[in-house]
């Protein structure tokens, strides 16, 4: 194991360094915004991780190895800061353990799937705003919020979360499943609530 | 749970449909993939519910972009200068 052929190259001066980091780095400051924002749930906090995700990432820029998946490596200095530092001083209470979720509310969901009325419900979600999207995501348990916030707004693979969230792969996709099947509940809940007739087309 | 490799037939709802997600985020093996969407192209059931799923992902991509405030732009950049500045 050479690790340090692909580290950053020794002769690289720290001028040289800092000038990749900002021409690498900083373009990812609004998407860790949008990040921290989703897990921290309020701006103030969103901020302070960001800027401290930047610290951290600028100290240990020379361990990036270069042409690997910088932006998973920023992720991933992202959750670990929120988990060691943002949850303990979370302004929202938690909710209880992810993992322990009542089991009704995925029923619920699952008894939906044979309704056969999904095109009036994708219309009707299609017609929510972002800050009603954004508000069901906040309510989903903090583990399988940022699963399916990695997952499907960014795009990670399986792999790629469970190291960013350090945790097994298959941790991963059961966060993915109850999470995004409360997601869509809630989702489409709301889209009821508010009028919009899902699965009431005649 | 069943592995889609341990079938080697034709892929029937109930397979597509419990390895709906590993299909659309496309984790599972180069032939899994094709059974699965030699089965959907055909089903009407699989396909909506592969559409639907995309259809919350779209929205949620859409809701959730976000641009940094230039104040937290700017506080990065100091604190960067800074530790440039307290390292030489």
């Amino acid at each position: 194991m050479s690790d340090d052929n692909e580290r950053a190259p020794e002769t690289e001066t720290a001028a040289e360094r800092d000038r990749r980091f900002e021409s690498e780095a900083m373009p990812y400051l609004d998407q860790l915004y949008g990040a921290a924002l989703r897990m921290t749930r309020n701006p103030a906090d969103a901020e302070d991780l960001v800027q401290e995700t930047f610290a951290k990432a600028y100290a240990a820029f020379a361990q990036y190895k270069p042409g690997t998946n910088l932006k998973a490596w920023l992720y991933r200095i992202l959750t670990n800061t929120f988990i060691n530092t943002y949850r303990k001083k979370q302004r929202t209470p938690q909710q209880s353990d992810a993992d322990q979720i009542e089991d009704w509310q995925i029923h619920r969901a699952a008894s939906h799937t044979s309704t056969g009325l999904r095109s009036a419900e994708t219309e009707a979600l299609d017609s929510l705003g972002s800050s009603e999207v954004k508000d069901a995501l906040a309510a989903l348990p903090e583990d399988f919020r940022l699963a399916v916030y990695l997952a499907d707004v960014e795009g990670f693979a399986y792999k790629e979360i469970a190291e960013i969230m350090d945790t097994p792969i298959g941790t991963v996709m059961s966060r993915l499943h109850r999470g995004r099947a409360q997601l869509r509940q809630m989702l489409t809940d709301h889209a009821r609530s508010l009028g919009m007739k899902v699965g009431e087309k005649s | 749970m069943t592995s889609p490799s341990e079938n080697n037939g034709a892929c029937h709802c109930e397979e597509a449909l419990e390895h709906l997600y590993e299909y659309i985020d496309r984790e599972m093996s180069h032939g899994d993939l094709e059974r699965l969407k030699a089965h959907i192209a055909e089903c009407e059931t699989c396909l909506d519910a592969v559409s639907r799923e995309q259809e919350v992902r779209v929205i949620l991509r859409k809701s959730c972009v976000e641009v940094a405030p230039d104040e937290l732009r700017m506080r990065v950049r100091t604190q960067l200068t800074l530790l440039r500045q307290s390292r030489s």
